[in-house]
């Protein structure tokens, strides 16, 4: 086989690897995960808002996002979104945390606050979700307790 | 007829068309009929001084034919703002057909701040009264409700 054949079998392999591994698309991007733990004795009912902004536009309009009940003990994961995606840049607005029985705000937590939560966190770090890959995985936790609920936001 | 007969004449007959006319265009929705026969997303404005928890109660529907109830559908929309929902209303296309379809019945508001019912309306095409046109002049969410303290202290 010609030198330059083997060249170009070993780029093409080499190529294969990278779309496989990176599909689906965005699959190859490092991911931030908010997890939130209900651990309170109350179904918590979660809500939070994004605001797009296409390139220096202005934002879009709001879209609430998530919209279930966290049981007692449960958890449920979404995405940290604060960045770019396809020419759109998402930040969170505002998690709204409401008691599921009684339909009372339990928190408010507005953007600010929100990442103030969880930037100067020591994220969970998982590399080995994605073998193969130099996915990194961060995960930053929001405990629901009683006394979160009291800080702010009545 | 004098000057004065004339214009009291006409001051009435343009009350008389006002008076007509105003309760059409008070409850016709500005839905474009093009819209009308697809399924749409429902934009939320909440003009009211209450921070609010939104319920739509909603039925299942096959063939024109209610299946039962469906567990209602829930998000919050604060005071002074505007959000987009995946809430639908149903296309008449797609309310004939023979794909099982939810059809919310009605919209129960709770205040945030108490937890109490602050109003509940009965959902129909007439309650959307501006369509919303955004980029590229698609009308992505052609039903529009404004949440007001009228409609919430009407409905209580």
């Amino acid at each position: 086989m010609k030198m330059i054949t083997r060249v170009a079998l070993v780029l093409a392999a080499a190529l294969a690897l990278v779309l496989c591994a990176c599909w689906p698309i965005g699959s190859c991007y490092d991911t931030d995960t908010v997890r939130v733990y209900n651990d309170t004795s109350r179904e918590v009912f979660y809500q939070y808002y994004y605001k797009a902004r296409v390139g220096s536009g202005a934002p879009l309009a709001y879209t609430p996002e998530g919209g279930a009940v966290i049981p007692p003990g449960g958890s449920v994961e979404f995405d940290y979104t604060d960045r770019e995606h396809n020419g759109s840049y998402y930040v969170v607005e505002k998690l709204l945390l409401v008691d599921a029985a009684s339909h009372r705000l339990l928190r408010r937590m507005d953007s600010a606050e929100y990442y103030a939560a969880l930037v100067h966190q020591e994220p969970v770090v998982d590399t080995t979700s994605d073998p193969g890959t130099e996915i990194t995985r961060r995960y930053y936790d929001l405990r629901l307790t009683e006394d979160f609920f009291l800080q702010t936001g009545q | 007829m004098n000057p004065l007969k004339r214009l009291t004449g006409v001051l009435a007959a343009a009350l008389c068309c006002l008076g007509i006319t105003a309760p059409l265009s008070a409850t016709s929705p500005v839905v474009p009929p093009e819209y009308r026969d697809y399924s749409a997303y429902i934009y939320f404005v909440n003009t009211s001084s209450l921070d609010l928890f939104v319920e739509a109660v909603m039925d299942e529907e096959e063939c024109g034919k209610v299946n039962g109830s469906f567990a209602p559908e829930v998000f919050c929309v604060e005071a002074g703002d505007a959000v987009r929902t995946t809430l639908m209303v149903i296309g008449e296309d797609n309310k004939a057909s023979c794909v099982p379809h939810l059809l919310i019945k009605s919209l129960r508001f709770y205040d945030l701040a108490t937890g109490a019912v602050a109003g509940e309306i009965a959902v129909t095409e007439g309650i959307f009264t501006e369509a919303v046109e955004f980029a590229q002049g698609a009308y992505d969410h052609p039903y529009k409700l404004t949440i007001t303290d009228d409609l919430l202290g009407g409905a209580e």
